[in-house]
């Protein structure tokens, strides 16, 4: 029974694709595809963490954007400071992963038994505080950091040029999910992590330390989230405090709820649909002011919003998610 | 209120008991003698809240309120988070939306002042009603993320539709006739304050706030007991949309003019804080929570020495007292959630108590954690 | 105990509104002055010219001061040369170009005298304007003050340590060499971050006004917050200036003056550039603020009238993000534009130019200032903003020495160690301006008199800045610009031409 619920909705979102695939041919909006793809990929980086988050103790964690907030001010800092990149870039996920830990540390602890709507009010806490932190010792001047790889025009689809920078992204991003899908499944670690999240006093009675799992898995995502800001955010020249909030972590979220919050690859496959959503509602004239479906400001979060909801309301695990 | 498993073996649920209810094991009333001394500290509060802006300049008295609505904002979010437990995450765009329509019925639709603050409460209302329809079937964290992003549509589309929300430089939003100073619009927002509370506290008094004090403990049962849980959810809905509608109204005329760029994000979380802080259910502590809220840059600056102390505090630029709320804020919620989850209501409660005619007990704590609804999805 | 409270609170609340009228403690309470037009005392008769400082080269006063009906700003100018490389000692000249212009305006009597060299005549201009309840708000005899808001927080953030230190420096410059020049007062610079917001705006203005006694507004950048604050300014007859930006919700304001040209007026100089570059596909983005709208409509117009076409025109969001900043770039490139003219906020310029990059397409970006032609935008937005050229009020920091010396020597004696930059360039050009305009206007020093002195002067020429008229009709007082060409490899703009004027 299961199984086939699976297929159908591996089946439904394979429908969907293509029919997207098809619509944006027709109308013209092929090169939404490739930037969707691109701006997506970001957005799949950062669903990943959250989605990891939500599998091991079924938080949604506000402040995953802000672990990368802090990964890019850390490399800001020690790249301008004369240390080589790549040293820096390991610096800086450091830096992400002691937030993270400092963070399960003095947030998610003593909240274990609390409501998990307190523990996403909490992240939003830790987040608001970060961002703060971040403006008071900076000030809210725009910075950039310098890409790690420059070359712009090795690849080429659809007449849009691919940087190598989103290549390393988009290969990151595959590579982890992969990685992390094999952990979920086939290392003890990774079931004792969910088995955690799951039964956590039948696994304090099997001898794991289910503390200490959270600590794994909150550093493990803010790994994540650091590397979401240290490869997507260079690529775009400057960044302000509290970016990876105000940018990409709503869309983040409605990515991982497209796919299915306990599903790695639905993450993956939600950042891309937002990201081909976002492009479509913003290249698209039929959104435009004077198009049928005019709509004012931003249309992309009109559009991503309304799909949001839809999918909460019909099928609220999300396309590749499994009904819990 | 207990209900019994079905052998006897002993409770199932426990309700708890909180301030809703009238306390009924303290009787004693208190003689003249001890009346004396309460009655001196309902005076000296009065005189703070009712006399001394008169004293003050035009700006000051325009903060002060500003802390007068914040605190509206903060009972309406009470509402929701802490009778029902659904938690906003966009009630900036609640409270805009009403900002919006008051200063467009004023200055396109020429009305007055008062058929704008009634349409704002009205469109605070029905914006409610709708999102509430909508996601009634979703629930919990889910809910959260929805009203999220119905906050960044409202500030990324509906506050951009320009006829509407005048464009760019925003929409002009006068005072009404009568209360055209910065004084006499204080007290108004007062009496309006006053309203709100008096309206909240009757309203949980009636068969639909009962039941959503029942809905907040354990939907289930409450359903078992009749209540028709999606009625219920609406009706809180539709009245924290009318709060926050109103509060928005008042908030645009105190400006002098509204624009989208402040209903943002960041100002939903400070709403958030501000009703966490101050207290979930407890209606002095929200208004305490969302007055210091809208005043800390002000107090930071008149506490004297205060504002040097910050700008001491060794770090590249200084903490000034328009930074300072936001380094405050956060910090205040994590210590609110993690150890005292009653807010200031809790740490404040002896007192409002004893102010009331009931004795000093400092031990008297109401809530012992943050009862917001968890529904996993 | 909640009924209790509201019992109390109620009857009270009512009671005390009723007295709450007679508690209008300052006089500055703008909200209280419903009457702030009622046509009150001092609307001075006549002329007898204001007195030219006194330090000046008296040769001017004695020259025909041309009486305009009412007032005389001492236009002074004939016998100073009105080359506007000619390095004015400060306090001096108020040169002004259009010499023949002024004859022109005089029309009728000179009712008069004419350049009465007296420092004691009632000085108070003729003009529209009429004295209100708080005119000499924010004057005294010692001291005028200056409030300026401007986005230090925000979607376009301009460093707040070069506004702190440059807001003050002429002032102390002037105080230290020419202290006459104000009559005896000196000038006080409030400054408030508006943090790119409106509403927010609205708010600090009044602060700026009702709580430290502001005399006048000015707005440094962020064409929203401008026109807001100016809206709240001419509501209360507080004369607002500003760096030109749109024109819509502007050119009915009575007391909003544009220091620089406006959007709308540069679109033939950008389309001028572009016609002498030869650029054939043009492509067009404006951020969709409805403020927008007139500069939009005369970009689009002016490059109709030079026979150019544009290839791929949008309205772009204020703070567009990546994707629809990438869409952008994408349409762009499809139809090879070969030079995009751009308004908007210089955040969004770095973005699109850099994805441009990215992109592998580089056009020469060209747009009117005044904010994407700061030197911090060059700062982070390199390279992709290395063939952005735009227009500005002031020129860039390779030629302020030879427009002005003084420039680098008071940032040297007064700046306590902050290095000079664009931003103090700026500062120091408008704040050189006010100086003249407070100078003209004379001893008696009042909103309204200083407005009538904007309206009824020739001009205004400070050497930095194009000249800058303003008429009874014209708000908008820009003749001319400056063209800034980006360099990444020093990381600032350059100039590229100097005083563009209008055609």
């Amino acid at each position: 029974m299961e199984a086939l619920g699976a297929r159908r909705g591996l089946l439904i979102s394979a429908a969907v694709v293509v029919a997207l695939v098809v619509a944006l041919f027709v109308w013209n909006q092929e090169q939404a595809l490739v930037i969707g793809v691109l701006t997506g990929s970001a957005y799949g980086l950062v669903a990943l963490g959250l989605v990891l988050v939500y599998k091991s103790s079924g938080v949604f964690n506000f402040a995953q954007g802000e672990f990368g907030g802090v990964a890019l001010v850390t490399l800001y800092l020690l790249h301008g400071n004369g240390i080589p990149y790549g040293l820096a870039v390991v610096g800086a996920l450091l830096a992400a992963i002691l937030v993270g830990v400092l963070a399960e540390f003095i947030v998610v602890r003593p909240l274990f038994e609390a409501p998990r709507v307190t523990l996403l009010v909490a992240s939003a806490g830790v987040a608001l505080l970060a961002i703060a932190i971040q403006v008071w010792f900076f000030d809210s001047q725009g910075r950039s950091i310098a890409k790690a790889f420059n070359r712009t025009d090795r690849l080429t689809v659809l007449d849009v040029q691919i940087a190598d920078q989103r290549l390393w992204l988009i290969a990151t991003l595959v590579l982890l999910a992969v990685v992390l899908g094999l952990f979920f499944t086939r290392s003890d670690l990774g079931l004792a992590v969910v088995g955690a999240s799951q039964e956590p006093t039948a696994t304090e009675l099997v001898g794991i330390s289910v503390r200490r799992l959270s600590t794994f898995t909150w550093a493990l995502a803010a790994l994540l989230g650091g590397l979401a800001a240290v490869i997507a955010v260079p690529h775009n020249a400057s960044f302000t405090p509290g970016v990876m909030t105000s940018v990409y972590l709503i869309p983040a979220f409605t990515a991982a709820v497209l796919g299915g919050m306990t599903s790695l690859p639905g993450a993956i496959v939600g950042g891309v649909l937002v990201g081909i959503l976002q492009s479509v509602a913003t290249s698209a004239p039929i959104f435009q002011d004077g198009g049928a479906l005019a709509i004012p400001g931003t249309p992309g979060t009109l559009i991503v919003f309304v799909v949001l909801v839809a999918v909460l309301v019909v099928k609220p695990s999300g396309l590749l998610g499994k009904v819990a | 209120m207990t209900v019994t498993s079905a052998d006897g073996a002993g409770p199932v649920q426990e309700v708890l008991v909180d301030d809703v209810a009238p306390a009924a094991r303290d009787r004693a009333r208190p003689g003249l003698l001890g009346w004396i001394p309460r009655l001196v500290v309902w005076a000296g509060l009065a005189y703070v809240v009712l006399v001394l802006p008169l004293g003050r300049s035009a700006i000051d008295v325009q903060t002060f309120t500003r802390a007068a609505c914040y605190a509206i904002v903060a009972l309406s979010l009470n509402v929701l988070l802490g009778y029902v437990g659904q938690i906003s995450l966009g009630h900036a765009a609640f409270v805009g939306i009403g900002a919006f329509m008051s200063a467009y019925m004023m200055t396109v639709q020429g009305q007055s002042f008062w058929v704008g603050v009634l349409a704002a409460a009205g469109i605070g209302a029905a914006q409610a009603l709708v999102l509430g329809g909508v996601s009634l079937r979703i629930r919990g964290l889910y809910f959260a993320l929805v009203t999220l992003a119905y906050g960044l549509v409202a500030e990324q589309n509906i506050f951009q539709i320009a006829s509407f929300t005048g464009g760019g430089a925003g929409q002009r939003a006068p005072k009404p006739d009568w209360f055209e100073s910065e004084w006499r619009y204080y007290y108004l927002c007062l009496a309006f304050l006053a309203l709100v509370l008096f309206l909240d506290w009757r309203l949980m008094k009636t068969k639909g706030g009962r039941a959503l004090l029942a809905l907040r403990e354990n939907p289930r049962v409450a359903s078992t007991f009749g209540i028709n849980v999606r009625m219920a959810t609406l009706f809180a809905f539709v009245v924290s949309g009318t709060f926050a509608g109103l509060a928005g109204a008042l908030i645009a005329h105190n400006d002098l003019s509204v624009s989208a760029d402040v209903w943002n994000f960041n100002l939903s979380l400070v709403f958030i804080i501000m009703t966490v802080v101050g207290g979930l259910r407890s209606r002095y502590g929200l208004v305490i929570g969302g007055a210091f809220f809208a005043l800390m840059p002000y107090l930071l600056h008149q506490i004297p020495g205060l504002e040097n102390g910050l700008s001491k505090i060794p770090a590249p630029f200084d903490l000034t007292p328009e930074l300072a709320p936001l380094v405050i804020g956060p910090l205040l919620l994590l210590v609110n959630l993690i150890q005292f989850p009653g807010g200031i209501g809790q740490q404040v409660r002896p007192v409002a108590r004893w102010l009331g005619g009931h004795r000093f007990d400092p031990h008297d704590r109401g809530l012992k954690e943050v009862q917001i609804t968890d529904v996993r999805a | 105990m909640t009924r209790r409270l509201v019992i109390m609170l109620l009857p009270l609340a009512v009671v005390a509104a009723a007295c709450g009228q007679k508690s209008g403690v300052a006089g500055t309470d703008a909200a209280a002055s419903e009457d702030s037009g009622a046509p009150a005392a001092t609307a001075a008769p006549i002329t007898a010219a204001p007195p030219v400082a006194p330090a000046a080269s008296a040769a001017p006063a004695a020259a025909a001061t041309t009486a305009a009906p009412g007032a005389t700003a001492a236009p002074a100018a004939a016998a100073t040369t009105a080359a506007p490389g000619a390095t004015a000692a400060p306090g001096t000249t108020l040169s002004s170009t259009p010499v023949t212009g002024s004859v022109a305006e005089s029309t009728g009597a000179t009712t008069g005298t004419e350049a009465a060299p007296a420092s004691t005549a009632p000085a108070a201009p003729v003009g529209p304007y009429e004295a209100g309840d708080n005119d000499t708000a924010g004057v005294t005899d010692a001291d005028i003050v200056i409030g300026i808001h401007a986005p230090v927080t925000g979607a376009s953030p301009i460093p707040q340590t070069s506004f702190d230190t440059g807001k003050d420096i002429y002032w102390q410059f002037l105080a230290a060499n020419v202290p006459d020049q104000l009559f005896g007062r000196s000038v006080r610079v409030v400054f408030r971050d508006d943090e790119f917001n409106p509403q927010k705006a609205v708010q600090v203005c009044r602060e700026m006004v009702e709580g430290e006694g502001a005399f006048l507004l000015v707005g440094a950048g962020g064409a929203d917050q401008i026109t807001a604050c100016a809206q709240y300014a001419a509501e209360n007859d507080i004369p607002y200036l500003s760096a030109g930006v749109n024109e819509g919700g502007l050119e009915d304001l009575s007391t909003y003056f544009a220091t620089s040209l406006t959007y709308a007026e540069q679109a033939p100089l950008i389309v001028d550039q572009l016609s002498s570059a030869g650029a054939t596909e043009i492509g067009l983005v404006v951020a969709d603020t409805p403020s927008f709208d007139d500069a939009y409509e005369a970009l689009q117009a002016a490059v109709e009238e030079a026979g150019l076409t544009i290839a791929y025109e949008t309205r772009i969001n204020k703070t567009a993000g990546e994707a629809e900043q990438l869409s952008v770039v994408q349409q762009l490139k499809n139809v090879n534009a070969t030079a995009v003219v751009l308004l908007s906020s210089p955040l969004v310029f770095i973005g699109l130019s850099n994805q441009g990059v990215n992109q592998g397409f580089t056009p020469t970006w060209i747009g009117p200032g005044v904010t994407s032609g700061l030197n911090a935008v060059t700062n982070f937005g390199c390279p992709g903003v290395d063939t952005g050229t735009f227009f500005n009020p002031t020129p860039q920091m390779d030629v302020i020495d030879t427009l002005d010396p003084q420039f680098t020597a008071a940032y040297a004696e007064f700046g306590g160690g902050t290095a000079a930059d664009d931003i103090g360039v700026g500062l120091w050009s408008l704040n050189k301006l006010l100086a003249m305009m407070f100078e003209a206007t004379g001893p008696e020093l009042g909103r309204a008199a200083f407005m009538n002195t904007l309206v009824t002067s020739p001009g205004f020429d400070n050497g930095i800045y194009s000249p800058v008229v303003f008429t009874a009709d014209d708000h908008f007082g820009g003749t001319g610009a400056h063209l800034l060409d980006a360099d990444c490899a020093i990381k600032q703009y350059t100039t590229a031409e100097q005083f563009v004027e209008v055609g």
